[in-house]
């Protein structure tokens, strides 16, 4: 037996939360469901109550949920823990994103919030442009991405976007901070995402898990990330490449990013992330649950509903036939874009 | 004055200060007024106009902006307590 994803579970998002929802409450209801999930026992996980076995905490935002998958394989390759739970929750409403966004971080207190530039949409409003203008992109390419997300969360219900959005409405959508209007930014949502790794015959296999954080400390275009760098031997180490797999899952922010990280991790051939957009988007079931920008961004959870859900189809959903996935993530706007990057290839084995 | 660190031994320009320098691990900081820059691209949020600014020392930083730029405009960069603002 080795290390294997048994399971994966979400507690329902939802935009409003009633004022007795704390987030302990959305990771017990989490962590009850994907253990029901994984028809796994209570008295089974490593580190349930106040005698872990095992124990780790990681806040590093939308790359946290694959910075634990990696430590959690390796525990139980190791022998360290036979089965763990991780578990992502946050009680996050409209008030709780804007005290966030102004003490995010010291450079956030000191450099940003004074201007004020009121959280991370007019960063990667200024992001955005710089990606427009280097491979020659309009809103409407932006718009393939919203509306390519958005037709899958039709299946999630779930998804605090469901209905159909035509171009015509994401073009019309009211503006947030140019170029990114409503339908470019992740609906704030509370809820909680969990995945169970645990020493198994069957499941879901992590063919490989590699990050590369803080790779260019912020003095970059903020147009290429780490997974760049450890595409090549992400994929040597799965045995297999991005056209191989039958679904992404890539951390949804913002469309911008979409598009970043599908190009670093390979996906874009020839570099031409225009005719991409155009020609092959449609192609690639990308963020079969709608992702964040249609099912809502779950404040710390967000790094994990990707791979909830690559898990989720893998495991037998009905939402895509996939026997391959890749998931990506990216997280801690450090100044003008995210430090952080990790990635994951998974195989349902 | 709008300033930036730059390392004492090797010359690299960060923005915001670091405790290390991420070329060369150096520790000792000087600063450098960073007066001016150029425009690389613009948004506006709630109201607030903001670029960002490649400074003639080499960071790119976020300020707020005066007026409706454009990206390639040259402006002079002031500091209002520690954040860039970008005007003529």
């Amino acid at each position: 037996m080795s290390a294997r994803i048994v399971a994966a579970a979400e507690s329902p998002y939802t935009r409003h939360p009633s004022d007795e929802t704390t987030t302990e409450q959305l990771l017990a209801d989490v962590f009850l469901r994907v253990l029901a999930a994984g028809n796994v026992d209570r008295g089974a996980v490593d580190g349930l109550g106040v005698r872990p076995r095992w124990l780790m905490e990681d806040t590093n935002g939308g790359a946290a949920a694959l910075n634990m998958l990696q430590h959690a394989i390796r525990a139980v390759d190791a022998g360290d823990a036979r089965t763990i739970v991780l578990l992502a929750g946050d009680r996050f409403d409209r008030e709780s994103f804007r005290r966030l966004v102004d003490t995010y971080n010291r450079a956030t207190v000191d450099h940003l919030a004074p201007i004020p530039t009121g959280g991370p949409n007019a960063l990667f409003a200024l992001l955005t442009r710089r990606h427009m203008a280097a491979h020659g992109l309009t809103r409407e390419d932006y718009g393939r991405v919203v509306l390519a997300q958005r037709r899958w969360a039709a299946q999630n219900p779930g998804a605090v976007y469901r209905e159909p959005l035509t171009m015509e409405e994401y073009l019309a959508g009211p503006v947030v901070a140019e170029p990114l209007h409503r339908y470019d930014c992740v609906p704030v949502v509370s809820g909680a995402d969990a995945v169970i790794v645990a020493a198994a015959d069957r499941g879901v296999a992590v063919r490989s898990v590699r990050g590369l954080h803080n790779v260019d400390g912020q003095n970059g275009d903020g147009l290429r990330t780490g997974l760049a760098e450890i595409a090549g031997e992400l994929w040597d180490e799965a045995g297999f490449g991005p056209a191989e797999v039958d679904a992404a899952y890539v951390y949804d922010d913002y469309p911008a990013m979409v598009l970043v990280q599908l190009a670093d991790l390979g996906f874009v051939r020839d570099g031409d992330v225009g005719r991409f957009v155009r020609a092959e988007l449609e192609r690639l079931p990308l963020n079969t649950s709608g992702g964040q920008l249609s099912a809502g961004q779950a404040g710390a959870a967000g790094g994990m509903h990707g791979l909830v859900e690559a898990v989720t189809q893998l495991l037998g959903g009905d939402r895509v036939d996939a026997r391959r996935a890749v998931v990506s993530g990216y997280g801690m706007v450090l100044y003008r874009y995210c430090a952080c990057t990790n990635a994951a290839v998974l195989e349902a084995a | 004055m709008f300033t930036v660190t730059v390392c004492a031994a090797c010359g690299e320009a960060v923005f915001p200060p670091r405790a290390l320098c991420p070329s060369c691990g150096g520790r000792e900081w000087r600063t450098v007024e960073a007066g001016a820059g150029t425009v690389e691209e613009t948004t506006e949020r709630d109201g607030v106009r903001i670029a960002s600014v490649r400074t003639d020392v080499g960071p790119i930083v976020v300020a707020r902006a005066t007026a409706g730029y454009a990206a390639g405009d040259v402006v002079r960069l002031e500091s209002e307590g520690g954040v860039p603002v970008a005007g003529r």
